[in-house]
């Protein structure tokens, strides 16, 4: 037992208990001896002590960590990382995701300042595309997402699956509900058509959701789905029935499927290069 | 905690109201989130508190009468509001101010000039009064000084296991003595003896602490004999107030100032908000402090992320790095390159610092190197600088977002320095992430 362990075991137990221990330094015994009350003189060899222990403490030593992989993509533009944060922080996880292919079409990558963020995101069942998410960390940021167990399973890639494409396609399905006067059914069936739409389905779906056929339940589940596969040229019209939503028409729904078409737009707006500078005519 | 200042007990401020009722309706009001910028300065007392009416009612109180003074239309005095401020402060609810805000010394100025109002602490007195009030000041702290002596001594006597086993009611009490006393720094420091209590080492870190107040103490017993910067640092640690007019007076230090940090440390019913300046051209270190009670909103004028060019005035004292932000030129919404230092570095600069003040507890440092996941789960990250030189950070923290920007490569983290470990703050710019930002900790 060292003689700081002595004088702490000392106090712990009372001076009435246990002496003062020997063997302190030499300026911290001094200390000691200066005082005629074992209490005190306790208190100022510790205060001796805590002074050599905090000033003199030496930091330890760590080997050196392996080296991690060079990383392997471009970094995509500051407005659109800006852009990602926000959708992260808000949980857009559907537009992280609209993000995630936007970047990785154009072999650009995340900054490291929001692999956190995105690993952890994407290692809830409801998160963002896996393969999406590895494709924009790049080579370094897979070696991060391993380094953590909770990610681990962002960061492997899945065995291939090979999944049976649906009896009916939901396009012919949808088209069938319609016949049948099922506009409800239709538009759900519609919702399933993956995207991009185009613009046959689209304009199809957007008949059926203005029409104000489709109970408003359903327009709200199914027309956030819809903006995410939506032609970007909609955008005009979708925000015309969301102004007709906002007067007290009875078509809900357009109000988010604006919103998220406008911020898809934005995401493409923030990937485009920054424009070089303008020459005088 | 129950608990009273100079004197003021919930009886005596009751004792005030006009009649029970009164007395009832301000103890209603005596909850911090009715109020707004509060504050106490010598004798003068001062708040906002919300009332019926859209605009709140501004109150003060001189406590030399006590007169009191409210925009409130109620013919009583003192007001229900009067009293709740009363009531707010004597159970410890209103912090100490550096100045007067302007309203509250126009009224106390206006109540100066009246024929035979006696003149109060603060204001425009005469020198000689002044020094009567600061050697009363005096008096008061070292006479508490001299109780804290006994209890200390009477707690390693009696052994920490003892005190250990009371939990907090003796600190508080004694704490609460303090406070009376004059010496609100020594009593913050015993209201965090407690959170010493844990973890297999909490005997020494105990020991410690006491021994720091032992060292106060003193120190203090003898400030005739200290160098005059020493001086300051004792009486800063004590609590004795130093006037924001009095800082403002003393030269400042013109820099670009890279706001680098931030914590706020809630503590109920005061939230202290620390903010780490550094300058570019000097490398010197300023510390912005700020307080907030109950649920009024902490200072928000100087925040990270932006480079300030501006003339600091830094409080009295050795190792002192608290400062104040005099004129300010320019603004830039960005911070540079900050060269760091290497853990042992780091670990001798606080060294340094402790020979100025040895009851410094934190050093703001920007550390050079990479974080370091522990091996096992549930251990320990570390931070190592490229000489193999290593500190440990919180426990219980986990340094993902920065491992993400180094992945073992050297980057520059700005963060606090303490005898316990290395608490990261803010990441620096680098290549992969060329984005100062304060997400630092966490999965």
């Amino acid at each position: 037992m060292s003689a700081w362990d002595e004088l702490v075991t000392t106090a712990l137990l009372g001076t009435e208990r246990r002496s003062l221990p020997d063997g302190l330094p030499g300026p911290v015994a001094r200390l000691a001896r200066a005082q005629d009350d074992r209490a005190l003189a306790v208190l100022e060899a510790a205060a001796g002590y805590a002074a050599l222990r905090r000033g003199g403490a030496r930091p330890g030593r760590c080997p050196e960590p392996p080296p991690a992989p060079r990383q392997d993509v471009n970094l995509a533009p500051e407005p659109a990382q800006a852009l990602l944060g926000s959708l992260l922080r808000s949980r857009e996880t559907a537009l992280v995701e609209v993000w995630l292919r936007t970047c990785v079409e154009r072999g650009l990558g995340v900054r490291a300042g929001w692999w956190s963020a995105l690993a952890t995101a994407a290692a809830a069942p409801t998160g963002p595309d896996r393969r999406l998410v590895r494709a924009a960390l790049g080579s370094r940021g897979r070696a991060f997402l391993a380094a953590n167990p909770r990610w681990r399973a962002v960061a492997r890639e899945p065995a291939a699956s090979s999944v049976e494409p649906p009896a009916t396609p939901p396009e012919t399905a949808a088209r069938t509900a319609l016949s049948e006067h099922d506009p409800d059914r239709a538009a759900l069936l519609l919702g399933e058509v993956p995207g991009p739409w185009d613009d046959t389905v689209a304009g199809a779906a957007l008949r059926l959701l203005a029409s104000g056929a489709v109970g408003p339940r359903t327009a709200r589940r199914v027309l956030p789905v819809a903006a995410l596969r939506l032609p970007p040229s909609t955008l005009p019209l979708v925000a015309d029935l969301a102004e007709a939503e906002r007067d007290g028409e009875p078509r809900a729904g357009f109000v988010e499927a604006e919103r998220v078409l406008g911020l898809r737009a934005e995401i493409d707006r923030c990937f485009l290069p920054a424009p070089g500078p303008q020459e005088h005519p | 905690m129950s608990t009273t200042q100079d004197g003021w007990s919930r009886e005596r401020v009751l004792a005030l109201a006009a009649d029970a009722a009164a007395g009832r309706a301000g103890e209603r009001l005596a909850a911090p989130a009715a109020w707004s910028g509060t504050g106490r300065r010598d004798l003068l007392l001062w708040g906002r508190c919300r009332g019926s009416r859209p605009a709140p009612y501004d109150v003060a109180v001189d406590l030399a009468g006590p007169t009191t003074s409210c925009s409130c239309p109620s013919r009583r005095l003192p007001c229900k509001h009067a009293l709740g401020l009363l009531l707010l402060w004597s159970a410890g609810g209103v912090a100490e101010a550096a100045e007067v805000p302007e309203r509250v010394a126009s009224w106390a100025a206006s109540r100066d000039r009246r024929p035979g109002t006696r003149p109060r602490a603060g204001g425009t007195a005469d020198p000689a009064a002044a020094a009567a009030r600061a050697a009363q000041r005096a008096d008061r702290v070292r006479l508490g000084l001299e109780e804290l002596d006994v209890w200390l001594s009477d707690q390693v006597r009696g052994g920490l296991a003892a005190l250990q086993r009371a939990g907090y009611r003796p600190v508080d009490q004694v704490a609460a003595r303090m406070v009376d006393a004059q010496a609100p720094g020594i009593a913050a420091m015993l209201r965090s003896l407690p959170a010493r209590y844990v973890g297999d080492d909490w005997p020494a870190r105990t020991l410690e602490h006491l021994a720091a107040l032992r060292l106060l103490v003193a120190a203090h017993r003898r400030l005739d004999e200290l160098p005059p910067e020493l001086v300051d640092t004792v009486r800063s640690r004590v609590g004795y107030p130093t006037s924001k007019e009095s800082v403002l007076a003393l030269p400042s230090v013109r820099d670009r100032w890279a706001v680098l940090g931030l914590v706020d440390v809630p503590d109920h019913p005061l939230t202290t908000r620390r903010v780490w300046l550094r300058g570019e051209a000097t490398g010197r270190w300023a510390l912005l402090l700020s307080f907030a009670v109950g649920g009024a909103e902490l200072d928000a004028s100087v925040l990270p992320g932006v480079t300030v060019e501006a003339d600091v005035h830094f409080y009295p004292g050795a190792g002192q790095l608290r400062g104040l932000v005099g004129a300010e030129h320019t603004r830039v919404p960005a911070v540079g390159d900050v060269p760091g230092i290497t853990v042992a570095g780091a670990a001798a600069a606080f060294g340094e610092l402790l020979v100025l003040d040895p009851w410094a507890e934190r050093l703001p440092v920007v550390l050079s190197g990479a974080p370091v996941p522990p091996e096992r789960e549930g251990g320990r990250w570390r931070f190592r600088s490229p000489d193999g030189s290593a500190v440990g950070l919180p426990p219980g923290s986990e340094a993902w977002p920065l491992l993400a920007r180094s992945m073992g490569d050297p980057i520059a983290v700005m963060g606090e320095w303490t005898p316990a470990g290395f608490l990261p703050l803010g990441f620096l710019p680098h290549p992969l992430d060329p984005v100062f930002s304060l997400e630092v900790l966490g999965a």
